[in-house]
């Protein structure tokens, strides 16, 4: 599965505003909901917390891959977010988070969600590839670097 | 550490590996073994206290320290020797614990109606009803080279070789938090270029890592899928060897509906099989004869297992029968270095009964709580399962408060009902059972939290 293929584009919040977890979460997915018709924001932010209550998806090195499951969703959809500043994730290394990567699958998904989930975390392994989030200037480049990771696999 | 004196007859494989990791331990130890020769022999590689002579005779026992022994494990290649070793310590000096190695299980009854009255603890260790459990429990996990369950099968714990396709090649192990937040499922344990690894969070899943993972039973096939493991084929089960491990294995296979081919060479043994199996088809023939696999349609054959008693044999046919075409070959073989040769060679899974008694012996020999299943990967890593004594360690605070040393992971903690991996904030309370890896060099560390 190419992540470009999945990744809403009208979606991507170069410069979120918010600065707390739960602000964040809200602003991700009122974004994504306003282009994907069958998201419904307020049920999608329930799910996203209740998902970080587990665990935070916050994954160390400045990134965290928020998801969550959807009924009455058709197909995988995906999201990105940058805080300049960086917001107080809960993450698993203590540092602030600036990529956000937002997954949202159906509720009966099978094992392809975690399958997108491990792609998008090697993603993020690689420090090029946080760099370039880091530096990007506007959206394209940020669909560029995705795009040159998804070619690598 | 409770320092236990220990004796052990029966200076084979079994013995001796017994002997060197718990005097490693820290234990006091002492090893019974009749063969001068063998004697010498491990006078030079084990530094613990030999006692030449016939292990099941009462002087040899006094003279080996049996009446101040708390536990006296019987492993020789001799089941009814083994049974007389038992019978001695636990009735005649009165042995608290008593470990006794029996393969028949005619013998392990009579043993069990001899312990009926007694207060000693005595336990049978049967190398080859472990085998079957094992080679079942690998039946069960497509793709998996060692499964082991823990946990009143609440986990597995299995182990698979990372392809190149792998969904896992380049993850970390803290990864695995995201992708199974609810559930127990994480890496426990990587060999890494003949080299162990029980893994903190930022290590990194290689390709050709042998990883073995720690599975809540209801991911497995979330974890098969991110694998890579293609779903099985289904079709016969091979079984070379009417030995008692392959016929117990028929039997349970039969019972369980699945067809099963059995390969015996030997006239009577092939004979007195089809007598006792109802619904296996009984071949005569030698499992590394290349036509008769061929006849047979190895290449439709599933999962082909070898289980003869000769154990070189057993890894020829397997090598054989995946040439030909067989799904998957596991094979029952003892000898270490070939232990550790596992996926290499184009074998899938190897059983090691020496493995497996060893492992069995050792959690009745483990004090602090160490009571249900301990298992060995390779002889490096030991995963047991623990019950948290109250004024343990363990139990004492936060898992980080209490700060196991590097090496020992927490790889699932069982509260009442609930089943997750625990993080550095949660506290084992007294009577939760947890999974716990552990580098063998740190076990004789590892029991000092464990006890009161």
């Amino acid at each position: 599965m190419k992540i470009m293929d999945v990744l809403v584009k009208d979606a991507v919040i170069l410069d979120l505003e918010s600065d707390t977890k739960d602000t964040l979460l809200a602003e991700m997915a009122g974004a994504l909901a306003k282009v994907v018709p069958a998201l419904e924001a307020d049920r999608l932010l329930e799910v996203l917390i209740e998902r970080e209550g587990l665990q935070s998806t916050g994954i160390g090195e400045g990134v965290a891959i928020p998801h969550g499951k959807m009924p009455g969703l058709q197909s995988l959809v995906a999201s990105f977010a940058r805080s300049r500043a960086g917001v107080d994730f809960e993450s698993i290394d203590g540092q602030p988070t600036q990529l956000f990567f937002l997954l949202v699958v159906p509720e009966h998904s099978g094992g392809q969600h975690l399958k997108a989930l491990a792609r998008i975390s090697r993603f993020f392994r690689d420090p090029a590839f946080r760099h370039k989030l880091i530096e990007a200037e506007q959206v394209e480049d940020i669909f560029a670097a995705i795009e040159e990771e998804d070619a690598k696999f | 550490m409770e320092v236990n004196n220990i004796l052990i007859v029966g200076g084979g494989l079994v013995g001796q590996t017994l002997a060197d990791r718990l005097s490693r331990d820290g234990h006091d130890v002492t090893l019974v073994e009749r063969d001068p020769d063998k004697v010498r022999e491990l006078s030079d590689i084990l530094d613990v206290q030999l006692v030449e002579g016939n292990g099941s005779t009462a002087p040899v026992l006094r003279e080996a320290g049996v009446e101040k022994a708390s536990l006296v494990v019987a492993a020789t290649e001799s089941d009814e020797c083994n049974a007389l070793v038992g019978f001695l310590a636990g009735q005649v000096f009165n042995t608290p614990r008593v470990v006794v190695r029996v393969r028949d299980s005619g013998h392990e009854e009579a043993f069990s109606l001899v312990d009926a009255d007694r207060g000693a603890e005595q336990v049978c260790v049967n190398p080859d009803s472990a085998a079957v459990d094992r080679i079942a429990s690998l039946l069960e996990v497509p793709g998996a080279v060692d499964v082991m369950q823990f946990l009143d099968g609440g986990v597995l714990v299995a182990g698979f070789r990372i392809g190149q396709s792998s969904d896992f090649a380049g993850l970390r192990v803290s990864d695995m938090k995201l992708l199974f937040a609810a559930a127990p499922t994480l890496a426990a344990a990587i060999q890494r270029d003949g080299a162990w690894i029980v893994p903190g969070g930022k290590e990194e899943i290689r390709v050709n890592d042998l990883v073995y993972f720690a599975i809540a039973r209801h991911e497995l096939r979330d974890v098969l899928s991110l694998v890579g493991v293609e779903p099985e084929k289904h079709g016969r089960i091979m079984v070379a060897g009417a030995s008692s491990i392959g016929m117990a294995l028929a039997r349970r296979l039969e019972a369980r509906d699945e067809r099963v081919v059995l390969l015996e060479d030997d006239p009577t043994a092939a004979r007195r099989a089809a007598e006792k199996l109802n619904h296996v088809l009984v071949i005569r023939g030698r499992e590394t004869n290349q036509s008769l696999l061929e006849d047979e349609e190895i290449e439709n054959v599933s999962t082909f297992v070898a289980v003869t008693e000769d154990h070189e044999s057993n890894l020829v046919a397997g090598l054989l029968a995946k040439r030909l075409g067989a799904g998957r070959s596991i094979v029952l073989i003892d000898n270490p270095g070939m232990v550790s040769m596992v996926g290499d060679i184009g074998i899938d899974a190897i059983i090691s009964p020496r493995l497996l008694t060893i492992g069995l012996t050792l959690q009745h020999i483990r004090g602090g709580g160490v009571r249900s299943g301990a298992a060995l990967l390779g002889d490096e890593v030991e995963i047991m399962e623990v019950e948290a004594e109250r004024g343990s360690r363990l139990a004492s605070g936060t898992l980080m408060q209490v700060g196991l040393p590097q090496g020992v992971l927490v790889a699932a903690l069982q509260s009442g009902d609930e089943l997750r991996v625990p993080d550095g904030n949660d506290q084992v309370q007294p009577g939760d059972r947890v999974l716990i890896v552990v580098m063998t060099d740190l076990v004789g560390k590892l029991t000092e939290y464990l006890e009161p």
